[in-house]
């Protein structure tokens, strides 16, 4: 009889399995704070940290699959940033995106500059509207794991996508401060 | 009318958008409870812990073992029973003492009465404050007080330099020096506690004088950790509820 370790149904409960939900996930929980957070870098990986060690202490509890493994750790992202949130000031907030890896840098920052803006824009959307779209594009989600995690039903996902989307079309016209859409207009032109 | 971009390429923003974690995360995670450096370490801390729980059962279970246990306690002497019939020294009458308050220095006073360094705390415990020190000039003891008020002393630091340090664990006599009374009672919980590289003892617990004789009481109010250095030995005694072992230890530690 083994007194000393905790029994559990857990398929993350050791040091070897959560570290290969460590590995698999780290990057989803990341983007999926920077999407809901906006950055910087520092403190998107400050909770992406504490998610992993929040995650550890609560191993045991976990009772679902690996697969289903990411839904969980992406709600405790959720609470940690929520928390996150009521601690600081939204006008002391900063949104700093960095640039995409391995570009030119004149494209880095067009890229830098759009992506800055339309996180301002996504700031201003309703929490549940931000998260399914980082779920849906900066973690590649499909509407129908998205519809899952959030119980809803799939076709209200795509609606808000769809929605959201025109949002952020119409939101971007309305404050585009330093005429950011004329790159788009040139690509087009290039295409 | 002003060119924006379209749902579509909004769309591609996003997807393209991918940051990456940084060494930063890993840095910080590489202690976590889950790498292999910090698991293999805390099967060692596992073992390492068997190991001692076992010792410590046979210390605590043979004559054999309470005998080592014994050998082994630098600053207190565990006595062979818990009360003693009336001592002779209970019947005499206390020496007249002054009214005054012998923590009358300050902390540099007092170190220019006994010529040597005298540590303190860097940070008393809260709510407490200094209250003065005092100088044994027969032990060379200097002592600091602390306290909520002057006539609640609740927490008091002993140093005294180990060249005069005389242990008196004698039931038979008055020990006329603080540092050196080491008697504990036969059942008195003797722990052996780390200060950060230094090893020291902690016990609960203080002699009751009855009418009837000495009676070893292991009140948790009444709780003193001794240690020493290379140059001196220090007594913490502390008279309360408030503060536990760690504390104290941790109050220890940060004297300079």
């Amino acid at each position: 009889m083994n007194l000393f370790h905790r029994q559990s149904n857990s398929p993350i409960s050791t040091p070897v399995s959560f570290r290969d939900l460590f590995e698999r996930n780290r990057l989803p929980v990341f983007r999926y704070i920077y999407g809901l957070t906006g950055g910087p870098q520092d403190d998107v990986e400050d909770l992406t940290a504490e998610t992993f060690l929040r995650a550890w202490k609560a191993r045991h509890r976990f009772d679902g699959d690996m697969d289903s493994a990411t839904g969980w750790l992406i709600r405790i992202a959720k609470r940690l940033v929520i928390d996150a949130y009521r601690r600081t000031l939204p006008a002391t907030r900063s949104l700093l995106v960095d640039p995409p890896a391995k570009s030119a840098p004149e494209q880095i920052v067009i890229a830098n500059e759009q992506m800055r803006f339309l996180f301002t824009l996504l700031a201003d959307l309703p929490d549940e509207q931000r998260e399914i779209i980082t779920l849906r594009y900066m973690l590649g989600w499909r509407v129908n794991d998205i519809a899952q995690h959030i119980s809803a039903t799939e076709n209200n996902v795509s609606v808000i996508i769809h929605r959201t989307l025109s949002k952020l079309r119409e939101k971007w016209a309305d404050n585009d401060p330093e005429n950011l859409s004329a790159v788009f207009t040139q690509e087009e032109k290039i295409s | 009318m002003k060119p924006i971009p379209d749902e579509k390429q909004i769309e591609e923003l996003l997807e393209n958008f991918s940051p990456n974690t940084s060494d930063r995360l890993d840095q910080r995670l590489s202690t976590a409870p889950w790498t292999p450096r910090v698991v293999v370490r805390r099967r060692l801390i596992t073992a390492t812990t068997f190991i001692a729980l076992a010792f410590a059962l046979l210390v605590a279970v043979t004559p054999q073992g309470q005998a080592f246990a014994q050998s082994i306690l630098q600053f207190f002497i565990r006595a062979d029973q818990d009360s003693y019939p009336l001592q002779s020294w209970q019947m005499t009458p206390p020496a007249q003492t002054s009214n005054e308050s012998p923590f009358k220095y300050s902390v540099q006073a007092a170190e220019a009465l006994a010529g040597y360094d005298v540590l303190s705390p860097v940070e008393v415990p809260f709510g407490m404050v200094f209250f003065g020190a005092s100088y044994d000039e027969k032990y060379h003891i200097v002592a600091q007080a602390f306290g909520q008020s002057a006539d609640y002393l609740e927490f008091s630091l002993w140093q005294q330099p180990l060249e005069y340090y005389q242990p008196c664990g004698d039931i038979s006599h008055l020990c006329d020096n603080m540092l050196g009374g080491n008697l504990a009672g036969a059942s008195a919980d003797i722990q052996t506690v780390q200060i950060g590289n230094l090893t020291g003892e902690y016990v609960e617990g203080v002699w009751s004088l009855t009418d009837s004789g000495p009676v070893w009481d292991p009140t948790p109010f009444a709780k003193t950790l001794r240690w020493k250095t290379d140059k001196a030995i220090f007594e913490l005694v502390y008279n309360g509820l408030d503060l536990t072992r760690d504390d104290l230890v941790a109050l220890a530690e940060s004297i300079r």
